[in-house]
């Protein structure tokens, strides 16, 4: 993946969209705008899946 | 980094099958679901625990569990948003089974524990307090003495970190 920069706006959406999912779950409202966002462009459902394998595989390193 | 002390793991396993099924269970609502993702959870420790000295392999066997649970109600909720349509409103997923989930690999979790350790103190700090500690994003500014800003900078930065790991080594 090329577009993981730190300025990328498409990364920085899609990690708006993983971290905020983790302080309270997607409500109605938010669920529909997350999967018009992954409509919009292929890149953006890249993203968005690069920031959540990223999310899940830092879950599951055991904490020290 | 193989462990010194061997862990049987299907004994530890088996001995807490209930409860990690009623852990799973709670995040899905589903016991089908349930009971793949606790599946799952033993073939992803058998990969961890290669590369990780477990000290306290019981919590990290549920912090498996947690994760790929609520992992998989995720893609759960997605799947259902995006193939059923929107104006029923309706949330049933489209398929009976378990999303597939994400293959993980032993290689990918030594890229992202590398990345993470290579981070500054204070922002991986921040990130395990937050990822693997359960503190809100003000909990851990008001742990560690800095705006709620600068965390959210922090894990911000910690996650871009580990994706171009990822990238880098091609996955």
């Amino acid at each position: 993946m090329t577009n993981s920069s730190d300025n990328d706006p498409v990364w920085q959406a899609a990690l708006d969209w993983v971290l905020s999912a983790q302080q309270q779950p997607l409500d109605a409202p938010a669920a529909a705008a997350l999967a018009a966002w992954l409509a919009q462009d292929p890149a953006h459902r890249k993203a968005y899946e690069k920031a959540t394998r990223v999310w899940l595989l830092t879950g599951l390193i055991p904490l020290p | 980094l193989e462990s010194k002390n061997p862990i049987d793991w299907s004994a530890v396993f088996a001995e807490h099958r209930p409860q990690l099924l009623r852990a799973a269970f709670k995040v899905l609502g589903n016991m089908q679901w349930a009971q793949d993702v606790v599946q799952d959870s033993y073939l992803k420790l058998t990969e961890a625990s290669h590369i990780f000295e477990l000290r306290q392999p019981l919590a990290y066997l549920f912090q498996i569990v947690r994760n790929l649970a609520i992992d998989a109600h995720r893609r759960a909720a997605l799947e259902a948003r995006v193939f059923v349509g929107e104006e029923d409103g309706m949330v049933i997923p489209a398929s009976s089974g378990t999303p597939e989930s994400l293959a993980v690999s032993r290689q990918d979790l030594h890229i992202v524990a590398e990345a993470l350790a290579a981070l500054p103190e204070r922002t991986r700090t921040a990130f395990e307090l937050h990822r693997l500690g359960g503190l809100t994003q003000r909990e851990v500014g008001e742990q560690l003495g800095v705006s709620i800003t600068m965390v959210n900078f922090m894990i911000r930065d910690a996650m871009t970190h580990c994706a171009k790991a990822l990238c880098k080594a091609g996955q």
